[in-house]
Order: structure tokens, then sequence, then C-alpha cells
């Protein structure tokens, strides 16, 4: 009997001699060890420090250069700016300015939405303006008749935000215009390709004849403090707008009720003029919906035109959404563009 | 089973922490731009003559101004403005007379139709748009017109925007209708009782100012 504790002993001993040996090494082989740092995205965004603008009450010519003026401007840059990104990734713009007036000065930021017919101090309505700059790229910089020639055919009605910013030149109070517009990353080689750069600039009007003529002295500062937040979504650019056609022959149905019928729909094209639409095994224009209850297909002969239908009567349900996009992509430059609509099971 | 669990957890929190530095650095980045604005204002140049000569010429002798003869009682000697300026010109008009000292004249507010006893003059000052400056171009009114002439008195009279001069070419030139010739003309008695002489002439000024406008 005692013969036999020892021995029960001495196998629970052992077994948990052995139990404590196998213990280290089962850790070791089932062990992860995750090590975190943070990966810094590095910017490569080129701005200028620098710029120069014009009171222009008398619409005066400004020479851009030999071959470029600008002309009935009452406030203008004197010369083309841009941003340029060569990161990594898309960048979204956002701009704070402020304008200041300097000892010596006597104009004044108009602060109201225009300048009123009768006003006669030195006043000018001063805005902010951003636009894509397609044609620059890396190789374009330096040309003359894209860079400049670009700046001088620039119209506010393209600008961004729409309408342009203005500048009121109230202390303290910067004039913040958010989510401007992406600039798309640079090339893998950290270069700029089309889509990375933007002009900016300063336009409005001055009143022409104020009590006090205009002088030398006249003059205002606007500083433009950008931000840039890295873009979550691919770089595109913005193909117009998707509706559904009810009055087609078939395939007519609301976008918010589209049942196995089907809804056409039909892109209200603000694609450049240089770049055609194309449908076909080589063609630069896709369709897609974003559930897979839902099928799409593009019109065989406009590609501007698709017809999106719910696959069964029973899938999907009534009111399950929908995104229906169209991507057309310019295969001169890479850039994409596309416009999306929401949608419905009905 | 336990060790799983428990090692799932802590890589969880770990990612956690690795992605939120990103979008702080993205958020504190600035990049500033400094515009600085000055006044454009445009370079007025317009060629204006210093001086010039006015007769009175009462028995309406013929006289030679340049290449042009003349008979009327009142001459003066061709002249002209001229616009060189980056924008176009608004031209303001100021005549003012004055007569001679020791000259017993007057001048008359309407005209004198060369008849009458009193001894003066109606003077008035005329301004026309031309594309050049030679005098032979230039279609002169036939008779005093109160809306488009001034009449030279001891008071100042003014007018506002007698007439806009183009803006220079771009070649550096003056513009058609760039040019404005002006004169003095008008009448005078011809046999006043007291008799014209040496002593009787008037001094006319006349000053031009100019209002930039915008250049379109």
């Amino acid at each position: 009997m005692k013969f036999m504790n020892l021995k029960r002993l001495g196998s629970v001993a052992m077994a948990g001699a052995m139990a404590l040996s196998l213990a280290a090494p089962a850790f070791a082989a089932n062990e992860s060890v995750i090590t975190g740092s943070y990966k810094e995205i590095r910017l490569a965004v080129t701005v200028p420090s620098t710029g120069k603008a014009v009171i222009n009450p008398y619409g005066l010519p400004i020479a851009l250069s030999d071959n470029y003026n600008l002309t009935g401007q009452g406030i203008s840059n004197a010369a083309p700016l841009t941003i340029q990104n060569r990161s990594a990734v898309p960048l979204k713009v956002n701009a704070s300015i402020t304008g200041t007036v300097p000892t010596g000065s006597n104009f004044a930021f108009e602060t109201g939405n225009a300048l009123n017919a009768n006003e006669n101090g030195k006043k000018g309505l001063v805005k902010f303006e951003m636009f894509h700059a397609l044609g620059l790229t890396e190789t374009t910089l330096e040309n003359e008749d894209v860079l400049i020639g670009g700046f001088a055919a620039l119209d506010s009605a393209d600008a961004l935000p729409a309408g342009g910013k203005q500048i009121k030149g109230t202390a303290g109070t910067p004039d913040v215009a958010t989510n401007i517009l992406t600039l798309r990353e640079g090339t893998a080689d950290g270069n700029l390709q089309a889509g990375g750069a933007a002009y900016f600039r300063l336009t409005g009007e001055a009143v022409k004849a104020p009590a006090t003529p205009w002088a030398a002295t006249d003059t205002f500062v606007a500083t433009i403090a950008f931000t840039f937040e890295p873009s979550a979504t691919p770089f595109a650019m913005s193909a117009g707008t998707l509706a559904a056609d009810t009055s087609a022959t078939t395939s007519n149905e609301p976008v918010n009720a589209i049942t196995t019928t089907g809804a056409t729909i039909v892109l209200t094209s603000a694609l450049p003029d240089s770049l055609t639409p194309s449908t076909g095994t080589n063609g630069n224009t896709v369709w897609s919906v974003d559930n897979d209850d839902f099928s799409i297909t593009p019109n065989s002969t406009d590609p501007l035109k698709a017809v999106v239908k719910a696959k069964t009567t029973a899938s999907p349900a009534t009111g399950d959404n929908v995104n229906i996009t169209v991507t057309i992509t310019d295969d001169s430059n890479g850039i994409s563009y596309t416009a999306t609509v929401a949608g419905q099971a009905g | 089973m336990k060790e799983k669990q428990f090692l799932g957890v802590i890589l969880t929190l770990v990612l956690l922490f690795t992605a939120q530095p990103a979008a702080m650095a993205a958020a504190n980045n600035g990049y500033a731009t400094e515009i600085e604005a000055d006044c454009r204002l445009p370079l007025i140049q317009v060629t204006v003559p210093s001086s010039n000569a006015v007769y009175i010429n009462p028995f309406q002798l013929a006289v030679s101004i340049g290449e042009v003869d003349s008979t009327a009682q009142i001459i003066s000697t061709p002249a002209s403005i001229a616009n060189k300026s980056e924008v176009p010109l608004a031209v303001n008009v100021t005549v003012t007379g004055t007569v001679n000292e020791g000259s017993d004249m007057t001048l008359a507010s309407a005209p004198t139709g060369g008849t009458g006893t009193d001894k003066s003059a109606f003077v008035y000052f005329e301004i026309k748009q031309s594309n050049s400056s030679d005098l032979e171009t230039v279609q002169w009114e036939p008779a005093y017109n109160a809306a488009k002439h001034i009449i030279v008195s001891s008071t100042s009279i003014t007018r506002q925007n007698i007439l806009t001069l183009p803006a220079k070419t771009l070649d550096d030139e003056v513009a058609e209708g760039g040019y404005a010739l002006f004169r003095l003309t008008g009448d005078a008695v011809k046999n006043p009782a007291s008799q014209w002489d040496s002593r009787d002439g008037i001094n006319v000024t006349v000053a031009f100012t100019f209002t930039p406008l915008s250049y379109c």
C-alpha cells in the first residue's frame, strides 16, 4: 500500500514535471508578436510662398507673357499660381484666407454680396477661386501655352468652390473653404501627372471711380493657408449627372422604384469636349451597380445610357438600395470621370 | 482556445493605435501663399499745346492760317490734343477769357451779328473729334450752337465729358478718333463807336482735364 502511494505520487510529480516542461515550448510555438509602428504619409506638395495680384479698377490689360493678356478684370493675379501634388496619395484641399490692408492703404474689402452701384469708396469685392489644371504634368509645366494659356482661359463659371470664396478681410475671422477639390496622386516615380495640379487666383471687381481717385498706395494682402488631407477614394472628376429617363419607350421606371422591368439611366454629360465615351470591348465607359440583386446593361449604341433592373421579383426586396455608377476613362491621361445616382427597388 | 481569443484582442487594439496618427499628421500640415495686390493705375499721356494765337478780324480781311485762308472775324491758329494713354479719356474743358489791359472792348454773351455800336466780340470755343491732327480734315459747325460750344467770358465755364478719346492702339499709336481739334471763333461789331485799335485783344485760357475710363 505504501509503495503504491509513492508510485502514484511519483507519477503525479512526473506528470507535473512533464506538464511544466511542455508548457514553456507550447507558449513559444503559439506566440505571435505584433509590432505596431506609425506609417508616415509623406506629402510632396508644391505651394508658392508668394504671389502678386493687381487692383485694376480701369480693367487695363494685364500682360501675363508676350502672347497672353488678361483684360477686363478688376482684381486679378499678375501671373499664374498653382499647387502641385506629387504625393503617393490623392489629396483633398482646404484653404483658409486672411485679407489685410496695410497701413497707408485706403483699400477696403467689400463684405456684402456685390459692390453697390453708388459706392464711391475705394472698395473691392475680392474672391478666391481654384480650378483643376488637367493639362499640367511634369513635362508641360514649362510650356507657356499650357501653363499661361491655361490660366488665361480660366472662367469663373468653372471655379471651385462654386462662385468662389469671398475674402471679406474681417479681423480675426479668416474666410475658409473646405474640400475644395482633390489633387490626383503623383506617378510611381513621384512625378506630377494630369489631375495633380490646380490653379488658384484672386478675382473680383473694384470701384471704378471713387470720390478720391485710386493711388499707388492702395493695396491689400491675402494670405492663403492651404491644408491637405489624404483622400480615401481614388481621384476622379465628375462625368455629369445621372437620372432616369421615364419617357423611354421601355424600361422607363423611376430610379427609386426599380423592378424587373427596369429604369433607363442617362448621363447628362459634363465631360471635356476632347473625351468621347465609347462602349464595346475596348470602350472607355463602364457601368456598374453596388448591389448584386440588380443588373445593369449598357446601351449597345449610346454609351451614356444603361438599363438597370431588379434581377428577380423576389430579390431585391422593395426599398433595397443600389448605387448606379458610370465611369469614363480618358486614356490619354488616365483620368476617370464618374457619376453616381442612388436608386431603390420598387 | 482562450489563448487564441486573447491574442485576437491584442491584435485589434494595436491596429487602432497605428491608424490614428496618420490622420492627425494630415490635419496639422500647412502651406501658405501670401499674395500682395498692388493698384494698377493707367499711364495718362495726352499731348496738349501750351499756347495758341487768336485774332480779332472785324473787317474780315483775308488771313492765312497754315495753308487755309480765312475771312472770319475771330480767327485762331489750329490746335489739337491727342490721346496716347492706355485708357480712353473723358475730356473736360474750362474756358476763361480776359480782355487785354488798356482795351475798352468787351466780351459779348451772344452773337453780335457784326452790328451795333459797342466795341464787343462774341467768342466761343469749339472742339471736334478727329482721326488726325490735319486741320483740313475737320468740319466745323457753321454757326454757334449752345449745346456744342463754350462761350468765352470772364467767368469760367466748364463742360464735363465734352467728348471721349479712345485709348492708344497696341502699336502705341493714337487710335482712330484719338485726336481732337479745337479753335476759337465768333464774331465782332464791325464799326463800333470806339474804333478797333492795337490795344484791343483778349487772352483765353483753355484748361483740359482728363478722366480715365475703363479699358473695356
